[in-house]
């Protein structure tokens, strides 16, 4: 077969691997690498079971072939340490039983930790962030309550860019300015469509 | 399901990605960002001989904003743009952007396998047509060349790029006045039903620049154009807006194979894309 060899940082360890082209990178962490806490529901991107942290970024792992991540950094739910913003999220969704049977909880996991690495505050996490994930147990309704416990303890760090942009925007939808319509009328109609249904 | 088995370069230079392209024609495709292509792959609907890599070829994912407009390398990543500080510089741009999917899809989703894969429902297509924007190929047999954004989109994920075209960068102008995308999912996150760019400016008391552009309506980005004459020169006040949506809402009955699926009937699209023009319209004034 064609195979590759490429090498990546996983949980802080160098890997070198060899990879079909075909293979993602999701079966690449689960099946050689051996780190099951990467659960795969729907390999199409939208359940978000598979998200981990690329480069920074939380990504979809069935959506990325193995070979494209050489030489990138990847951070699993395995590697989550327990301190700081990490072991927030993952006690908030404990103590506030943010999780039943945990299928979805290790993509939610990294989703959450990157977020608030980034600066992302609290009710976009818990709004825009949370909208990539499905979870068929909770109803959402304790993982929500979780990310707000998580920020509390970890801190709101309004750090970065993101956050002027954030500010920016707030300030739009006061003055009722176009730039805020999208936004703003997108979540009002999915919400009324989703509930006529 | 598994994708069914390739070969993958991911070559250093355009030049290399040209020549595989000129060589192997419809037997490859090349993979952006892969948040389509990927569940193409997966679900064995897409069966390349070859796979091109585009991450390896820096000069692509560069992109400015000014005041002037985008100019995106194909590979700039929707979320370096959406949260680029400037992105208000363009209206429309960020919230195109925003209703892309969710943050951990635009975090891989590129400007311009965006703008390639044309697909019906997609933001960035609707916004670059409503903006009069333009798109660069580069072959090596037709060299570089420049599209028009009103030529480029053919149909339901057809445009005119050949097979053997990259597509390299896109220019998204600024528009004069204000700029409205605003569509209606199933949940937030999901391709529109029905959504709709409106864009206008004021000059001389009288509305200049109008552009409407519906998606997910049909099988591409469609300008609703007798709906933007009832602008032209008017007032913008509430007679106005809503001559436009009863022309719009003729003019939609016009539109050639329009959608009428199980996400929502032809009869319901046409209703909310009126209420979404309407809408937008009485916002922006
Ligand atoms: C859960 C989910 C939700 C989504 N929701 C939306 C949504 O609401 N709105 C929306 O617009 N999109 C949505 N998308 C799709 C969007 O995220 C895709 O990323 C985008 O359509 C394609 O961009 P890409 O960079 O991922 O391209 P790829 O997936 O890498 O490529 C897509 C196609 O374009 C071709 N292509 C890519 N780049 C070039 C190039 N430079 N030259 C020539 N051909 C090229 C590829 O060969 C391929 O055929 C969603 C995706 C997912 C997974
Ligand atoms: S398995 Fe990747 S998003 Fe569902
Ligand atoms: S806890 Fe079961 S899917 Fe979320």
């Amino acid at each position: 077969m064609n195979e590759h060899t490429i090498r990546l940082t996983v949980n802080g360890e160098n890997a070198e691997v060899r990879v079909e082209p075909r293979m993602l990178l999701s079966d690449l962490i689960r099946h050689q690498l051996g780190l099951t806490g990467t659960h795969v529901g729907c390999e199409q991107g939208a359940c978000g079971a598979c998200t981990v942290i690329i480069d920074g970024r939380p990504q979809r792992s069935c959506l990325v072939l193995a070979v494209q991540a050489d030489g990138t950094t990847v951070e699993t739910v395995e590697g989550v340490e327990c301190d700081g913003i990490e072991n927030a999220v993952q006690t908030a969704l404990h103590e506030q039983h943010g999780l039943q049977c945990g299928f979805c909880t290790p993509g939610i996991v990294m989703s959450l930790v990157a977020a608030h690495r980034a600066g992302v505050p609290a009710a976009t996490a818990r709004e825009q962030v949370l909208d990539g994930h499905l979870c068929r147990c909770t109803g959402y309704v304790n993982i929500r309550a979780a990310v707000d416990a998580a920020w509390e303890a970890a801190g709101d760090r309004r750090t970065g860019y993101r956050q002027e942009n954030l500010g920016q925007e707030s300030h739009r939808q006061e003055s009722h300015g176009q730039e805020s319509l999208g936004q703003v009328s997108l979540g009002q109609e999915s919400h009324r469509q989703g509930g006529s249904e | 399901m598994k994708p069914h088995p390739f070969d993958y370069a991911a070559p250093e230079a355009l030049d290399e990605v040209l020549d595989l392209l000129a060589r192997l024609g419809d037997d490859a495709v090349v993979i952006a960002g892969g948040q389509s292509l990927v569940p193409m792959l997966n679900l064995r609907l897409a069966r390349p001989e070859m796979v091109v890599d585009l991450r390896r070829i820096a000069d692509l994912a560069t992109f400015t904003i000014t005041d002037q407009g985008l100019r995106a390398g194909a590979m700039a990543r929707a979320i370096d743009v959406e949260e680029h500080p400037d992105v208000h510089l363009v209206p429309g741009l960020g919230d195109a952007l925003r209703q892309i999917g969710h943050p951990q899809v635009r975090s891989r989703t590129t400007i311009g396998g965006s703008v390639a894969h044309a697909d019906a429902a997609a933001e960035l297509p609707a916004l670059l047509l409503a903006l009069s924007g333009q798109v660069v190929l580069h072959s090596v047999a037709r060299g570089e060349r420049t599209v028009e954004a009103a030529d480029f989109f053919t149909g339901p994920m057809m445009t005119v790029r050949e097979p053997d075209e990259l597509l390299t960068s896109v220019w998204i102008p600024a528009h004069p006045g204000s700029v409205a995308v605003v569509e209606v999912a199933k949940r937030p996150g999901d391709f529109a039903m029905v959504g709709a760019v409106v864009a206008y400016a004021i000059a001389d008391g009288v509305i200049s620049d109008p552009s409407i552009v519906l998606f997910g309506v049909s099988g591409q980005p469609v300008r609703m154009a007798s709906a933007e004459a009832v602008l032209v020169g008017a007032v913008a006040n509430a007679n106005t807006f809503q001559a436009t949506v009863e022309q719009l809402r003729e003019e939609f009955g016009l539109l050639e194979g329009f959608r009428d699926d199980v996400y929502a009937t032809g009869g319901y699209r046409r209703q909310v894309a009126g209420t979404l023009v309407a809408r937008a319209l009485a916002s922006m004034s």
